[in-house]
C-alpha cells in the first residue's frame, strides 16, 4: 500500500455553504505532506472527513484505501492531532491518556512512553487545565502516537509551540516519516512548512489549487526582481510598458514581477536610468502560496 | 465493550465532579436519615417494611446521580473529549452504550454505599432505642433491590439526556424543572401522567404500590417502564450522535 491517505472527489456541504468541492489528492507513505490554504479554505473539514468525524456529501476520504469508519483498528492505524485540541481541564495528562489507552485496548505502559516521547513526563500528573497551549499541543501529539499509528493527520500542530518546540516537532515528524509513516500536516506557518514537508497540497475555497514537491512548485511561481534607483518614476514607466507588474517598496526600491532581471537591466541602460541595486529574488513557498491563494482569499472576504 | 467500559470508568474516577456530586448526595442522605430516625417511633418493634422504608430514603439525593450522568455525557461535548473517543471507536454507538453501563454501575455502587451507610447508622441506633427486629418477609430485600435498580437506571437516564441535549446547563435545568415541577403538575391533573411518568415509575420501583398509594404500578412493571424511558433517551441520543458531524 503506497498511499497512506487519499481524498477522491470529496465534496462537503454544510447547509447552503460548500466547504470542500470535488477535492482530490493523496499522501504517499513515508512522506510528510503539507496541507495549505487560507482560513476557511476547507482544510479542517477535509481532515475531519479523513478521520470519519464528518460525513462527505459526496466523494471519498480514505485511509490506507478504506474509509476511516471501516478501519479494523483505527488507533493503531491513524493518529490525529486536531485544531484546538481539547481535554477535560480537571484530568491529568496521564489519566487522559489512560482512558484513551483503555478504550483502544493498548498496553498500559503506553501513556508514560508517549508522554516521555513528547517531553511531558515531568508534568504527567498535573491537571491539564494548568497547561500552556504548547503543552496541550504536545499532549495532543502524545495521544495521537498512543497506538504507534502508520499514518498521522495533524491540524495546525505547531500552534502554540515556541521556536524550540517547532524545531522539535519538525525533527520529530521527519523521523516519523523516515520510519515509513505518511504524515499530513496543515499549517499556516509557511516558513516552517517548507522546511518540514516533502510535498504540499494547496487548497482555496474548498478546491485544489496545486499539489507537488515544494521545489517544483516554487520554481513555477513568478519571482520578483528588486531594483533600487534614484529615478524610480522613469524606470517604473519603462518596466510597465514591458508588461511588468510593479510594487513600490519605498526609498526608491521597486519590486518588478513578470520580467527577467536581465531585461530590467537592459531597460535601465536603454533609458539611461542609474541603478543602485538589481537583485533577482528567489521565490519561496510563501510567494507561491500568496500568488495562488491571493485572489481566492480576497474574493472570500466579501466587501470591506 | 469491556475496553470501552474500562475507559469510561477511568474517566469517571479521574474527575472531581464525580466525587463532589456523590459526596454531596451522601451527606444529604445521611442528614435525612438522622432526622427520619430521630422522628421514627418504632413502638418496640421494627418490621421488614420499616427497614425497607428506611432503605428507600437512601435514594433521596439520586437527582444528583442523574445530574452526574447528564454532566458526564454533555461534558464530553463541552470539553471536546468526545472527538478522541469517536476516533478510537468510529462506530460511535458502543461509546454511548459503554458510558451508560459505566454510569449504571456507578449508580449501583453509590446505592450500595448509601444502603451500607443507612444500615450502619440505623441498626445500632434502633438497637440502642430498644427496638425488636422482626424482619420476616421480603419487603426489605425488595427495597434493597429496588434501590440498586433505581440507582443504575437514573444514572443511565442522565447519560441519555446528556447525549441528547449537549449543553450541560440547559440539560440540567430542563431535566430538574421537568421532574420537580412540570411532571408533578401534569400528574395532579392527569392520573395517567402520575402513574406512567418518570416519577410514577420511580415510585413503583420503590414498592409504593404496597403502601396503598393508588395508581402505582407493580415493581416489575415500574422497572420495565423506567428502563423504557432510559432506552428511549439513549436511543434518541445515539441516533443524533450517529447522524451528526463531530465539530
Amino acid at each position: 500500500m503506497s498511499e497512506a491517505l487519499a481524498v477522491e472527489g470529496l465534496t462537503k456541504r454544510f447547509g447552503s455553504t460548500t466547504a470542500v468541492q470535488d477535492l482530490s489528492f493523496s499522501v504517499p507513505a513515508g512522506k510528510v505532506v503539507g496541507f495549505l490554504g487560507p482560513n476557511g479554505a476547507g482544510k479542517t473539514t477535509t481532515l475531519r472527513a479523513l478521520l470519519g468525524l464528518v460525513a462527505p456529501s459526496s466523494g471519498r476520504a480514505l485511509v490506507l484505501g478504506r474509509p476511516y469508519r471501516e478501519l479494523d483498528d483505527p488507533s493503531r492505524t491513524v493518529g490525529a492531532v486536531l485544531e484546538n485540541a481539547r481535554f477535560h481541564p480537571g484530568r491529568s495528562a496521564r489519566d487522559h491518556l489512560r482512558a484513551l489507552t483503555a478504550a483502544a485496548a493498548l498496553g498500559s505502559q503506553r501513556p508514560d512512553e508517549v508522554l516521555a516521547l513528547v517531553g511531558l513526563a515531568a508534568d504527567a500528573g498535573r491537571r491539564v487545565g494548568g497547561y500552556s497551549l504548547g503543552m496541550r499541543q504536545r499532549l495532543s501529539l502524545a495521544a495521537a502516537l498512543l497506538g504507534d499509528p502508520r499514518v498521522l493527520v495533524l491540524d495546525e500542530p505547531a500552534n502554540g509551540l515556541d521556536p524550540q518546540g517547532i524545531r522539535w516537532l519538525r525533527d520529530f515528524l521527519r523521523a516519523l516519516a523516515a520510519e515509513g509513516r505518511g504524515v499530513l500536516i496543515s499549517s499556516h506557518v509557511l516558513a516552517e512548512m517548507s522546511q518540514t514537508v516533502d510535498e504540499v497540497v494547496v487548497i482555496g475555497r474548498g478546491r485544489l489549487l496545486a499539489q507537488g514537491p515544494v521545489a517544483s512548485l516554487t520554481r513555477g511561481a513568478s519571482a520578483a526582481v528588486q531594483v533600487r534607483t534614484p529615478d524610480a518614476q522613469a524606470l517604473g514607466d519603462a518596466l510597465s510598458r514591458e508588461g511588468a507588474t510593479l510594487e513600490a517598496a519605498g526609498d526608491g526600491v521597486l519590486l518588478a514581477r513578470g520580467i527577467a532581471s536581465e531585461r530590467v537591466g537592459e531597460l535601465a541602460a536603454a533609458n539611461g536610468v542609474v541603478l543602485h541595486e538589481l537583485t533577482p529574488l528567489t521565490s519561496t513557498l510563501e510567494d507561491f502560496f500568496l500568488e495562488l491563494t491571493g485572489d481566492v482569499s480576497l474574493a472570500g472576504r466579501g466587501p470591506s | 465493550m469491556t475496553a470501552l467500559l474500562r475507559a469510561e470508568l477511568i474517566k469517571l474516577r479521574t474527575t472531581r465532579t464525580t466525587w463532589v456530586l456523590l459526596g454531596t448526595a451522601a451527606i444529604i442522605v445521611l442528614s435525612v436519615l438522622v432526622i427520619v430516625l430521630a422522628l421514627f417511633d418504632h413502638g418496640g418493634r421494627v418490621t421488614g417494611e420499616d427497614l425497607g422504608g428506611l432503605f428507600s430514603f437512601t435514594a433521596i439525593a439520586d437527582l444528583l446521580v442523574l445530574s452526574l450522568g447528564i454532566v458526564g455525557a454533555a461534558g464530553e461535548f463541552r470539553h471536546g473529549t468526545i472527538t478522541a473517543a469517536f476516533l478510537i471507536t468510529p462506530a460511535r454507538w458502543p461509546v454511548i452504550v459503554a458510558k451508560a453501563l459505566a454510569y449504571a454501575l456507578l449508580g449501583v455502587g453509590y446505592a450500595l454505599a448509601t444502603l451500607l451507610l443507612c444500615a450502619a447508622l440505623a441498626l445500632p441506633w434502633l438497637a440502642v432505642k430498644d427496638a425488636n427486629f422482626d424482619v420476616s418477609g421480603s419487603a426489605w430485600i425488595l427495597a434493597i433491590a429496588g434501590r440498586c435498580v433505581y440507582g443504575a437506571l437514573i444514572a443511565a437516564l442522565g447519560v441519555g439526556i446528556g447525549m441528547l441535549v449537549r449543553n450541560q446547563a440547559a440539560a440540567l435545568v430542563a431535566t430538574l424543572v421537568f421532574l420537580l415541577a412540570i411532571e408533578p403538575a401534569l400528574g395532579a391533573v392527569s392520573g395517567g401522567v402520575a402513574t406512567y411518568g418518570l416519577n410514577g415509575a420511580a415510585l413503583s420501583i420503590f414498592g409504593a404500590s404496597d403502601t396503598g398509594i393508588a395508581d402505582v404500578l407493580p415493581f416489575g412493571a415500574g422497572v420495565a417502564l423506567y428502563l423504557g424511558y432510559v432506552l428511549l433517551f439513549l436511543g434518541a441520543g445515539t441516533a443524533l450522535t450517529l447522524r451528526r458531524d463531530v465539530a
